[in-house]
């Protein structure tokens, strides 16, 4: 196959599968994007439902702990000098360290007249607090909204070296408000016990789900992964206020993502190597088929050739017999000669077509070589024509010449008769029926021109070039019942071409070197151009100086 | 005539009304002492006879104690968690001694008592729900499938054991969590701040918290304030094998609680607080509050307050008006398990003053000093452990022998065999201080501490 048509189709397969990996990839990251917001969605979910959890425990447990606070701030706002009430609030509370009763002017009570060692070490912790009327800040918002709408309570988050701390504080009735230090420590340990059963159903194998405090250390966490040392997590997201510090965090597996991502490439490379080994696949199939073709085809070729070269040497035998018996057989049989005329024909028929075969396939390997030697051109166009003499004059035809090929010149006479042979060939096959067969000749320069008409049914326009590639015989009407493989024309032409002109069709009027017969209505005409140099000789031939162009036929008109 | 009225009056022949009224009077004294039937209470200072004249510093104790008999009768049920550390570092023996330990102790529980497992690691994960216990085959072979894991959530550990207690909590039986483990806490909350909150958190709602200590490794600080904030009982586990025997005497326990949410309520009159030695207590000016929570059968639990104590300027011709009365009027309430019922005790202590030195050497409440003494002894050996941590081998050593001295001088006095052997681990502690083993010897060190107060639990 041409080097070009090869690169053509591997172009074209590479094309093709790089347009099919773009696809693929495109493909595969979308569903990648798409697994990805998957997971965020799953894990998001789950995300806000343990912080849910986490917000609805907080509330309840401010109502249940919020009218306690509120009747011992009372209290001891009231002035209890025991501070019982204050002080058992604290003692049966496991969420409460300590109570911090503020007026509205914001001066701290303590309950009791003398505060414990516990309570002072509470007051030291919130002193921050307490000095800075924080809690009092809380009830009283600065908009100044209306005092019916004003909060009853809340939480108060604060901050302190070992983290979040949070501080329940209620609005005392009669102005004031006490505040509950929680110990996050119990909280923490309630958050770890809520609900275990269906936590750990939310979180998987793949998963765990944790929340951190404000330091980032895990308080608590769910699942039966575990993500190494210092790995970031999937998803963080902050929890509701009060606990805003603290954030819930899901840590993915890595096999959760691989996995997908590997069975996504996996599949992924499978589609493209198929594509791929498909393309090429094809592409080689092609490649493959076209040189089996070529290939067949060759054979096929080298395989006539053979056959035709073997057929020559009995032609041959028997041509040489036909003569010696034309030699031997009695004057006044006529009879015989007419047969062994016959039988002379048709071998020079046979050898013919045998030497067109050979000349294809010699064509088709590209080693085709003319050996011109000197001859006059006409000397050999008349040769020809008397082989040919007989099949015409049985077809009822008479060839007219005009020849003007008379100086000798270096030309390969076999070629040249191949090629008449074919043109003559063709008129007894196709064109017999115009009854007419014209041959001019004629030196231009150096070169030669035979001109070959007939009155036959002629080419239609369309076919006027195909009919000079191989194999083509125009079907329609003419060559029913002619024989011949159709490579005739492809051969002479080639010959011509070989021997530096061309074989065309066609009428060329005074252009050509020839004179030529007149047109009938129809018929063809195969214009030969050869060319011919003069021979080497020392001596300057007259004819050989001739000028280029001119006319050097005899001003007889046929 | 009918035999009631014979013997009615036959009975009336014998004993008259007096008599009845004194016994009744008798039973009536009798009651507000035998009426703690399951504690006796004894409340006294330990120099109740002090010099007239100047400040004096005295020690008023008073001690709980479970009464033996009482463990004949009915015993209270329980209500335990056992909570088991089999983070990976408990791989191998160490958890297959608690398994062992931990099947062999629940099976002294029998229906009465509820009973829950949890196991946790990186996880918590609870093998038990809280359940009656009495089904020793079931318990035994849960416990049997425990393996090792991972990572030591020690707090979500306690924190679940709680849970599960709080399931069946109930003032009138024992509500405990018992912890074992052999490590550092790193999974959640892991401080000992933190855990001490959180025994203090469930302490006030009944439920106290053993720390069970096993190996070399674990965090002592933490294991017991653990403890100690929530009232419950620290132990040290040298090797795997200890533990069963340590099991075994928590369980002992908690089997023989005779009374709980022990309180004491002191209010001081005519002498000042100064602390409270070996216990926390609340002080509000007069006002002193201890807890002593779990009075087991056969053992003692006190209150050491220091006071100093005015006796007035100096000798005072006769017919001077002497200072008020100096002591304390104290205040027991407890529950006892017995009855179910809430009981209180009173006790009223007085100091008196005398001019006579041999008077106020007389009057020594030995009992009582001998606490004393203990406990400063304590405290001095504590404070030399800590100097030796921070390296200051040659302070620590010198605060040892002193220490012995102190002993050794007041016990010439006192004559306890207790201070003996308390001088004596003294003198030998200050001579091992350079033992490059420090880790080893100060485990040493701190389990005599902890044998001493196990005395005073």
């Amino acid at each position: 196959m041409k080097p070009l048509n090869r690169v053509l189709i591997f172009l074209t397969a590479l094309v093709l599968a790089a347009v099919t990996a773009w696809l693929g990839v495109q493909v595969a990251s979308d569903r990648e994007a798409r697994a990805a917001r998957f997971y965020e969605a799953v894990v998001k979910s789950r995300l806000a439902e343990v912080n849910g959890l986490l917000s609805a425990h907080l509330a309840s447990v401010r109502e249940s702990l919020t009218p306690a606070l509120t009747a011992a701030g009372a209290q001891i706002l009231a002035g209890d000098p025991s501070g019982g009430e204050g002080r058992r609030f604290v003692m049966t509370n496991p969420l409460v360290k300590g109570i911090l009763v503020q007026d509205e002017k914001g001066v701290t009570f303590h309950p009791g007249q003398n505060p414990t060692g516990q309570e002072l070490d509470f007051l030291d912790r919130l002193g921050a607090i307490a000095d800075s009327g924080l809690l009092l800040a809380e009830m009283n918002p600065a908009d100044g909204n209306d005092r019916a709408t004003l909060a009853p309570g809340g939480w108060h988050p604060w901050f302190r070296e070992t983290g979040l701390g949070l501080i329940l504080w209620a609005r005392l009735p009669g102005g004031g408000v006490a505040g509950a230090e929680i110990s996050m420590a119990r909280l923490k340990a309630d958050f770890i016990c809520l609900d275990p059963a269906s936590a750990a159903e939310k979180a998987s194998e793949d998963m765990r789900i944790s929340i951190l405090d404000s330091r980032n250390s895990p308080i608590l966490s769910w699942g039966g992964f575990s993500p190494r040392q210092g790995t970031r997590p999937f998803i963080e997201k902050s929890l509701d206020p009060p606990l805003s510090a603290w954030k819930a965090a899901c840590h993915l597996s890595p096999d959760v993502i691989d996995a997908n991502e590997k069975s996504r490439r996996i599949s992924l490379s499978l589609i493209l190597g198929l594509t791929l080994l498909g393309l090429f696949g094809s592409a080689l199939f092609i490649y493959r088929e076209w040189n089996r073709e070529v290939l067949e085809a060759t054979q096929r070729v080298n395989f006539v050739n053979q056959v035709s070269h073997e057929l020559r040497s009995p032609l041959t035998n028997i041509r040489l017999h036909a003569e010696l018996l034309d030699n031997s057989i009695a004057d006044d049989d006529s009879r015989g000669r007419e047969r062994l005329e016959i039988i002379g024909a048709e071998c020079r028929r046979l050898t013919r077509m045998i030497d067109n075969i050979l000349t294809f396939g010699r064509q088709q390997r590209n080693a085709m070589d003319l050996i011109p030697s000197e001859w006059v051109p006409d000397r050999v166009v008349e040769s020809t024509l008397e082989l040919f003499g007989p099949g015409l004059r049985e077809k009822g035809i008479e060839p007219s010449l005009r020849l003007f090929a008379e100086r000798p010149v270096m030309v390969d006479k076999d070629a040249l008769e191949q090629i008449l042979g074919v043109l003559l060939s063709n008129v007894l096959k196709y064109a017999s029926c115009g009854g007419f067969v014209g041959v001019s000749t004629g030196q231009r320069g150096d070169f030669t021109e035979i001109l070959v008409q007939d009155h036959g049914p002629g080419i239609p326009l369309k076919s006027r070039e195909e009919i000079f590639l191989p194999f083509v015989r125009l079907k329609d009407g003419i060559a029913e019942g002619a024989s011949g493989a159709g490579i005739g024309l492809s051969i002479a032409r080639e010959l011509a071409v070989l021997h530096g002109g061309g074989l065309s069709f066609g009428f060329f009027g005074e252009k050509t070197g020839v004179r030529s017969f007149e047109g009938s209505p129809q018929g063809a005409a195969f214009l030969v151009q050869l060319r011919t140099p003069a021979p080497n000789r020392d001596e300057a031939d007259g004819d050989s100086k001739t000028p280029a162009g001119s006319n050097e036929t005899g001003g007889e008109a046929g | 005539m009918n035999n009631r009225n014979s013997v009615y009056s036959r009975i009336s022949e014998y004993i008259g009304v007096h008599e009845i009224a004194l016994f009744l009077i008798f039973v009536g004294l009798y009651l507000p002492y035998s009426h703690g039937e399951s504690v006796e209470v004894v409340a006294g200072f330990s120099n109740p006879v002090v010099l007239a004249g100047g400040k004096t510093l005295n020690y008023l104790k008073i001690g709980v104690r479970g009464l033996e008999s009482q463990s004949r009768r009915a015993r209270t049920p329980v209500n335990v968690a056992l909570v088991l550390d089999r983070s990976g570092s408990m791989q191998g023996a160490k958890l297959e001694y608690a398994k062992k330990a931990a099947i062999e102790a629940v099976s002294r529980l029998d229906r009465r008592d509820f009973v829950s497992i949890v196991a946790y690691d990186d996880n918590v994960r609870v093998i038990v729900p809280a359940t009656r216990a009495g089904d020793a085959g079931f318990l035994s072979s849960r416990i049997s499938e425990i393996g090792p894991g991972g990572g030591t959530a020690l707090f979500a550990g306690v924190g679940f054991g709680a849970a599960e207690v709080r399931k069946n909590k109930n003032p009138e039986i024992i509500n405990r969590v018992i912890l074992l483990s052999d490590g550092q806490a790193n999974v959640g909350p892991s401080s000992t701040a933190d855990l001490a909150d959180l025994g203090s958190s469930l302490v006030k709602e009944g439920i106290t918290v053993t720390a069970l200590g096993l190996g070399l490794d674990y965090n002592e600080d933490l294991m017991r304030n653990l403890a100690r904030s929530s009232d419950g009982n620290y132990a040290f586990m040298a090797t795997p094998g200890d533990i069963e025997k340590t099991l075994d005497t928590e369980f002992g326990d908690i089997l023989s609680v005779v009374a709980q949410e022990a309180e004491v309520t002191v209010n001081l009159v005519g002498c000042r607080m100064v602390r409270g030695l070996g216990r926390e207590v609340e002080i509000s000016g007069n006002l002193v509050r201890g807890r002593l929570n779990h009075i087991y059968a056969g053992q003692e639990k006190y209150i050491l307050l220091e006071v100093e104590v005015d006796a007035g300027p100096g000798a005072v011709p006769a017919g001077t008006r002497l200072p008020g009365p100096m002591g304390g009027d104290v205040l027991v309430t407890l529950r006892d398990m017995g009855t179910g019922e809430s009981v209180k005790e009173a006790r009223t202590v007085r100091i008196s003053t005398t001019l006579s030195s041999a008077g106020v050497e007389e009057g020594i409440d030995k009992g009582v000093m001998v606490e004393v003494v203990k406990l400063l002894a304590r405290e001095n050996y504590r404070q030399a452990v800590n100097l030796r941590d921070e390296g200051r081998v040659e302070e620590a050593r010198q605060i040892l022998i002193s220490n012995a001295g102190y002993i050794s001088v007041s016990n010439t006095l006192l004559m306890s065999n207790d201070l003996a052997k308390a001088g004596l681990d003294n003198d030998s502690a200050a001579s091992t201080l350079d033992d490059a083993n420090w880790n080893s010897t100060r485990k040493q060190m701190m389990e005599r501490d902890h044998e001493w107060e196990l005395q005073l639990r």
